[in-house]
């Protein structure tokens, strides 16, 4: 699978710009082209026929025009990383915070207690 | 039957008294490095009892009244050609071993396969939503107000923070996260723990397994966090810590008997004589 290059994240940006108002509007190479003046058209369409190929973007024909929308919101896939970072689904070997996130309220009790002796002993040693 | 039944013996000794007495000990705490490795070894060991047992099993049972015949015998006769010297009882030995090694090998390479393929999606995702920041200059941020921070693991690994993280933590306390997770990519934590987990997936009935898993995973987690103590004092450590668990959305809590944060927590205290910790001075 290869990396998203800039040029597909700025299309995609665009793609997610241009339907802020309108969630599920369709849009032309052409109207997505305007937010790119310094790109020749003819590079739009690949990258935009290379997000459709990794499913980032939904190609919709109608008679001879194509027309684009963004697979998912921003948001949408902000909230599948953090699920997955969250589960660890595809990743166990996550993070400081994963257990810190399945603790018990009784056990954030036990951790405040150790910050505060842990912070009590450094004030003493500091007086001291 | 000796080879056989010391093998075996070895097995059931590595699975259920070493294996107690390691998740029980708690000195692991204080050597989590060298706990892991311990796993480890324990691990292939009973790996290789298991299929030695096996080959061996094949070769005490003797083709012909004679003489026992001995592993390097039975090893000799295994060239196709020769395969049908082999007794009906050797063949079942030298199968059931061959079974057990091509089962486990190819439960590792079907899920090395499954991760490597979730990894670069998710990597593709981070490409498309996630920023840089010239403060952080080796995390990627994503746009979220819950505060969480892991690693993407991988030859092209990404250490990720949420903006919610960045926002919570001081930047001292970040400084811990982003060492701790450091100490994740530049160790190969994913690596280490890869087997151990794989086949605990595979058997979800087995709690023994499953046990042991976590504890690696927390031993893990540990060591990082030795790591992370190198650049930090326990205080900022523990107060990182504690910023990101009371962040948790109680629904995921369900009750969790996991003892791990305050076991992480315990021993970065300054007053544990023995730990590795302490015995850096606090100031």
């Amino acid at each position: 699978m290869a990396e998203l290059g800039s040029l597909e994240r700025a299309v995609m940006e665009a793609l997610w710009e241009l339907s802020s108002g309108a969630p599920n509007a369709t849009f032309t190479a052409r109207q997505v082209a305007q937010s790119f003046p310094d790109h020749a058209y003819t590079t739009l369409l690949t990258i935009l026929d290379r997000l459709a190929k990794k499913g980032f973007v939904e190609q919709i024909r109608d008679g001879k025009t194509h027309h684009y929308r963004s697979t998912k919101s921003r948001d949408e896939y902000i909230a599948e990383l953090m699920h997955e970072a969250l589960n660890g689904t595809s990743d166990r070997n996550a993070a400081l915070v994963r257990f810190a996130q399945t603790v018990a309220s009784d056990q954030a009790a036990i951790l405040r207690e150790v910050l505060r002796s842990v912070e009590g002993q450094r004030q003493r040693g500091q007086d001291s | 039957m000796t080879g056989p039944l010391l093998l075996l013996g070895i097995v059931v000794v590595m699975v259920w008294p070493i294996r107690v007495f390691l998740l029980k000990a708690t000195w692991t705490s204080n050597t989590p490095r060298a706990a892991v490795i311990l796993w480890q070894s324990l691990g292939l060991a009973v790996g290789i009892a298991l299929f030695g047992g096996c080959i061996e099993l094949a070769a005490s049972f003797s083709s012909n009244p004679g003489p026992r015949r001995s592993l390097t015998d039975v090893s000799r006769s295994l060239p196709v050609t020769t395969v049908s010297r082999l007794t009906p009882n050797q063949e079942f030995g030298v199968t059931a071993g061959l079974i057990l090694g091509a089962i486990v090998i190819g439960v590792l390479l079907t899920r090395a396969v499954g991760l490597r393929r979730a990894r670069a999606y998710h990597r593709q995702l981070l490409d498309l939503v996630a920023e840089e920041r010239v403060e952080i200059p080796d995390a990627l941020v994503i746009d979220h107000p819950r505060a969480t921070a892991y690693t993407l693991p991988g030859r092209h690994g990404r250490i990720v923070v949420s903006s919610g993280a960045v926002a919570v933590l001081a930047s001292d306390e970040l400084a811990v996260v982003l060492a701790h997770e450091r100490a994740h990519v530049a160790a190969h934590h994913d690596l280490v723990l890869f087997p151990f987990e794989t086949l605990a997936s595979k058997a979800p009935r087995c709690h023994a397994l499953a046990a042991v898993a976590e504890d690696v995973r927390t031993l893990l987690e540990m060591a990082a966090d030795d790591y992370a103590l190198r650049v930090s004092d326990p205080c900022t450590f523990v107060r990182a810590l504690c910023k990101l668990a009371g962040d948790g959305d109680p629904s995921l809590s369900f009750g969790s008997e996991s003892t791990t944060v305050s076991r992480r927590a315990e021993r970065s205290r300054p007053d544990r004589g023995h730990s590795s910790i302490s015995r850096r001075p606090v100031a």
